[in-house]
């Protein structure tokens, strides 16, 4: 008997598990990303003063590509926030 | 805006909560970026914040008019408590027309394109979408800097049927030619 195994791997969907939500911004550092496209800054900008008013402390990153995902050196800078805007200008 | 969609999931899998800003047009990719990460579509509906396209020719003060108007959400989306209405736009793949399905998939024909991939559309019948990715060689000579054609296959029919009823996509794909040939 031939036993045939078919080397096509199938779709795998992840898991994905969604953070817990705070229940204040008030006292909460607050991380925004800038994917670099245009006026993706301008909306970063405008955010960090928003919140700051609402009583978050910002911590600001930037991806060196829109086209790819963040390197990990950019999420571990954020990896301590409480949460996180990500903006993708264009 | 796949990578945005993707760093908010690794964000979130390492318990920060994510917001994202997109452009309008791109809300077909994200509900299909979602779905191959294993998110629901409703995770956009509640975590993507969208502004009408495009914002890239706008005075600086114009983009901070739509901050303005959008923090009350993007503070509900950060805490969790957004009221969301889901877009129901799905319907029959009866009325389908290509060009119609052209303009959808746009965004992600040009995020295709600057990979050094053309995605073209040859027919829509009976709820299917006949596509040919074509990979320039010269700008991508292994084909790896374009999704593997069953993500990609996934990202386009969760893109499709973010408007039309379980809609399916036939992918004729350059790199798969170019194996048997091989």
């Amino acid at each position: 008997m031939i036993e045939l195994h078919d080397p096509r791997g199938s779709p795998e969907t992840p898991s994905v598990r969604i953070a817990t939500r705070p229940k204040s911004l008030y006292g909460l550092t607050i991380g925004l990303l800038e994917n670099g496209k245009e006026n993706a800054d301008a909306l970063i900008d405008r955010t960090a003063e928003l919140l700051t008013e609402r009583g978050a402390t910002i911590v600001r990153a930037r991806k060196p590509s829109f086209s790819r995902p963040a390197p990990t050196d950019v999420i571990d800078s954020l990896a301590h926030c409480a949460a996180v805007i990500a903006a993708h200008g264009g | 805006m796949s990578c945005s969609v993707r760093d908010a999931a690794e964000l979130e899998s390492r318990g920060v909560p994510t917001v994202v800003y997109a452009n309008d047009v791109f809300r077909p990719i994200a509900y299909g970026t979602a779905e191959i990460l294993g998110f629901s579509r409703a995770y956009v509906d509640e975590n993507v914040v969208f502004f009408a396209h495009p914002t890239s020719n706008l005075t600086r003060s114009h983009v901070f008019g739509l901050v303005d108007d959008a923090i009350e959400t993007v503070e509900r989306a950060l805490l969790g408590t957004r009221d969301v209405v889901a877009p129901n736009v799905a319907r029959s793949t009866d009325t389908v027309d290509l060009t119609e399905i052209g303009e959808l998939l746009e965004p992600l024909r040009a995020s295709l394109r600057e990979d050094g991939a053309t995605l073209a559309l040859d027919d829509v019948r009976a709820g299917v979408v006949h596509a040919r990715l074509e990979v320039d060689e010269a700008a991508c000579a292994d084909g790896t800097c374009v999704l593997p054609r069953r993500n990609l296959v996934a990202l386009l029919e969760a893109a499709l049927r973010a408007r039309y009823d379980g809609m399916h996509v036939e992918l004729d794909d350059s790199r798969e030619r170019s194996l048997a040939g091989t």
